[in-house]
């Protein structure tokens, strides 16, 4: 076939082929590569507009954090925005500003992250400030006292007043204490109060630090000058000394069973199932899991729904959380609210009725195929937010895990067997504790 | 093969940037189009030009309507099964002026068709299961009482109550625990043989789909809707008020609204340029810079045009522990001495639109993103070159057209100031 012809050729296939959902993958577009102190890179191609996603993640969150100083992972977070030696407190943001761009910045449990959404032809100057940031952050005493109370105004806003949020965190404490996932991730009051520069220096000392940092570009840009930029900027940064200190783990007793008032209109039931750490080990397992908990509450027409709010009419609503990839011990929380006038203890029972083994045993493949569809089309929307391609490359990483698992899972769940499914049920909710948290309109 | 080349060149071609381009479908501007072929991906919205300001005498009707007929049955199977058991999202709300209907799916047709189909079918139904409305209505109460427990609900209905007394506006759109009660399911088929018609229905289609398959779209979702226009445009007349509803909260939550335009009004670029050094840009406006960068008083205070369809008003808010609230007041209203007077210097302007724009640009990266800009265009009736006009006139704004939109577009004398939470003396 001579090379016009071939071309013919391909443009045919190329205008009449539908586009293979199956195929869009990460590894399509990621690069990823370390510098020589330790930070790791991973740039995702993706020039369907002029923006880039610049961000950085350390790995540092609340669930490193020590009684006492619960929160200072997010207070520092903050302060990374209150100037350098560089820079005044606020001038990273109007710098952005200027741009047209959006920032903002994150503390979960496991990672802390900052982000630029800018045109490309600003991706030099925020790659440089980010950099800055690492190495020159300035604390100022009247700055961190400020910004302390805003984070204060952040939790009266976010917990104290919000009677769900309060029951998640009163959930966590008693799951794991004081340690890990068990901490709050903005702290608590008391806390806060007494985080101090020095506290705040210690932990950026500690965390802000090359090789304990991924970068991760997304959008639109061109691959030689970014790594160009990204050697310039962080190539010359150096590591602090890593404090070799575990942190103490606090002794706690676990309640089987609490219950809590506060200002809701019925009653709201959670029963929490513990789950051990991400292993790779177990990965198919794991996902496994992921499959049962879609078939069970994947959406309003999977099974709690529509047997507990549907046909029994014993529920309201029903919600389900659960983190695939937790690097600590977690728990997979299933709530929901009685419908009138049934007793949380019947409630209770009949949620854990539909996670039986009878019921588990009774799911079809059916069933399983339609949770695979939708987790096979969620995987083909997930790239619709250049933004959304970053965090999941950033929540993996900052855990140690690949973002190469992000396509695997998508091959694996295909593979998934109906006998997979129903052992991961019988495994973490047949054979497991069941912790029960009552949430009750305060008297 | 192919098919991951075709993929690896999506992503790796330097495309040049145009803004996306607007289509109607059939020469009617009700129904647009942008075609995105990057990912196969198709998002549809489907929007009634009708909320929860035509609920006449029962507070709530438009949005119980609404949930009860997506959560029916049809052909005796769950309309949300027939999407979910396709990886399809179906997603629904009402607002005061509107209801809104969206589908997000992989880009095959026929599963499309037989999507649209389906809500077609929920829209004209001429039935309603007791059950569903039974549960409907005891979520929605649950709701309504669980709102009157929650700072930021009760100020949203603080505003609505006193700020628009008597008038379709006046009520919060999931309505009142007695009304919802009341509801039948046969004034629920009548409010819907009322506002489902193709006199007040958009449609906006952004994705991996042609012209002619949105057509076909569009013709399965219209399929047999009565044509009448039954919907008279609002009117209301907004009455300046102070209220404060005393509640046991950490926080109290506060709302200041300033009179001003609507969306559609000439003077819009102005108050946007105007808004954004004040209190419509975060970090480094007004307001973000006194309240929480200075004082640490709150997590977040802004300031945004809020626009009905014949009422608009600046809306300031922001949460403060309760001791705090009187301060931060003070303080918000200084900074709105200082906006009515706006002794800004050229180049802040000059700084500010450019950042708009450059904002403006990357406003459109996201398939959802375009989709939400798509259905304004088509609500508020802008012209197909938005993308055009919007750079244009606001290239125009300079000091003086501000100060002049400032003096005439805005009531400075009717401020109206509401607040929830715990009164500390």
């Amino acid at each position: 076939m001579n090379l016009i012809r071939q071309i013919f050729f391909l443009i045919i296939l190329i205008s009449s082929a539908p586009l293979s959902y199956s195929q869009i993958m990460f590894s399509d577009r990621v690069e990823s590569y370390y510098l020589e102190n330790g930070l790791k890179v991973v740039l995702i191609e993706d020039k369907r507009s002029p923006s880039v996603v610049n961000s950085i993640w350390y790995k540092v969150g609340s669930s490193n954090e020590e009684s006492g100083k619960t929160g200072i992972s997010h207070v520092l977070e903050h302060m990374m925005f209150k100037g350098t030696v560089n820079l005044a407190p606020g001038e990273f943001s109007s710098i952005v500003k200027k741009m047209g761009g959006t920032e903002n910045a994150f503390t979960s449990k496991d990672y802390t992250g900052y982000f630029q959404k800018i045109h490309t032809s600003d991706l030099r100057r925020c790659i440089e400030l980010e950099s800055d940031r690492m190495r020159n952050l300035k604390l100022d005493v009247k700055e961190i006292k400020s910004e302390i109370e805003v984070v204060k105004e952040e939790r009266r806003l976010r917990t104290d007043d919000n009677p769900v949020a309060k029951t998640f965190e009163k959930i966590m404490i008693n799951a794991y204490g004081m340690n890990e996932y068990g901490i709050p991730i903005i702290g608590t009051m008391d806390n806060l109060n007494s985080i101090t520069k020095a506290d705040l220096q210690r932990w950026y000392d500690l965390h802000y630090q090359p090789n304990n940092a991924i970068v991760i570009i997304a959008g639109n840009f061109n691959s030689n000058d970014v790594k160009k930029y990204i050697k310039e900027y962080y190539g010359s940064i150096n590591n602090k000394k890593k404090s070799d200190k575990i942190s103490k783990k606090i002794t706690f007793t676990t309640e089987d069973s609490i219950t809590v008032y506060d200002k809701v209109s019925k009653p709201i039931v959670f029963l929490a199932f513990k789950k051990p750490r991400f292993d790779n080990n177990k990965m198919r397992e794991l996902y496994a899991l992921d499959l049962f908990i879609e078939i069970m509450d994947g959406g309003y027409s999977s099974r709690l729904t529509k047997n507990l709010v549907n046909k029994k009419k014993v529920a309201l609503d029903i919600f389900l959380s659960n983190d695939t990839y937790n690097q600590y011990p977690n728990l997979i929380i299933i709530g929901g609210t009685p419908r009138g006038d049934i007793s949380t203890e019947e409630f209770k029972n009949n949620v854990l009725q539909e996670l039986s083994l009878q019921s588990i045993d009774s799911i079809t493949n059916n069933e399983l195929s339609n949770a695979k569809a939708r987790v096979s089309a969620n995987s083909v929307y997930k790239f619709d937010s250049v933004f959304y391609q970053a965090m999941q490359v950033g929540m993996l990483e900052t855990k140690n895990i690949s973002w190469k698992n992000l396509d695997q899972y998508t091959k694996a769940i295909k593979s998934i067997t109906l006998d997979e499914v129903k052992n991961a049920g019988r495994i973490y909710f047949i054979d497991n504790k069941t912790l029960t948290t009552l949430l009750r309109p305060e008297k | 093969m192919k098919y991951v080349f075709f993929v690896i060149a999506i992503f790796s071609t330097q495309f040049i940037f145009a803004n996306p381009k607007i289509d109607n479908i059939a020469d009617n501007n009700d129904y647009l189009f942008v075609q995105i072929e990057s990912l196969p991906i198709v998002d549809i919205n489907i929007t009634f030009k009708s909320g929860s300001a035509k609920d006449g005498e029962s507070p709530g009707l438009t949005n119980l309507m609404l949930n009860s007929l997506m959560a029916s049955n049809i052909n005796d199977n769950k309309i949300i099964s027939y999407f979910e058991n396709v990886g399809a999202k179906l997603s629904y709300s009402t607002g005061k002026e509107s209801l809104s209907i969206t589908i997000r799916s992989l880009n095959d047709v026929d599963q499309i068709l037989m999507l649209t189909g389906i809500i077609n079918k929920a829209i004209r139904t001429d039935s309603l299961d007791s059950n569903v409305l039974k549960l409907e209505k005891d979520k929605i109460i649950r709701n309504i009482s669980d709102s009157k427990k929650r700072p930021a609900t009760l100020l949203s209905s603080s505003i609505s109550n006193n700020l628009f007394p008597n008038t379709g506006l006046s009520h919060e759109v999931i309505g009142n625990i007695k009304t919802v009660n009341q509801i039948t399911s046969l004034e629920i088929i009548k409010h819907q043989n009322k506002i489902f018609n193709l006199q007040d229905i958009e449609i906006n289609i952004v994705g991996n789909i042609s012209r002619s398959d949105s057509k076909r779209l569009i013709s399965s979702i219209t399929y047999n809707l009565p044509v009448k226009r039954t919907l008279i445009k609002g009117k209301y007349a907004m009455k300046k008020n102070n209220y404060h509803t005393e509640f046991d909260s950490t926080q109290s939550h506060l709302a200041i609204i300033i009179p001003s335009i609507t969306r559609d009004n000439p003077q819009y670029h102005n108050i946007l340029v105007a808004n954004y050094i004040f209190g419509g840009s975060g970090f480094g406006s007004w307001l973000m810079e006194e309240i929480r960068e200075k004082r640490g008083l709150s997590y977040s205070v802004s300031s945004y045009l809020v626009s009905y369809e014949d009422e608009g008003f600046l809306k300031i808010s922001l949460q403060t522990k309760n001791e705090n609230l009187t301060l931060a007041k003070d303080i918000i209203f200084k900074q709105i001495n200082r906006f009515k007077i706006f002794n800004v210097s050229e180049e802040k302007i000059s700084t500010a639109k450019l950042s708009i724009l450059r904002s403006f640009e990357m406003k459109t990266d996201t398939n959802k993103k375009i989709l939400n800009l798509l259905s304004a265009i088509n609500n508020l009736n802008l012209d197909l070159n938005y993308f055009e006009t919007y750079k244009t006139n606001l290239n125009k704004v300079s000091k003086e057209s501000i100060r002049n939109a400032l003096l005439n577009s805005i009531d400075f004398n009717n401020i109206s100031v509401f607040s929830v939470g715990k009164t500390v003396e």
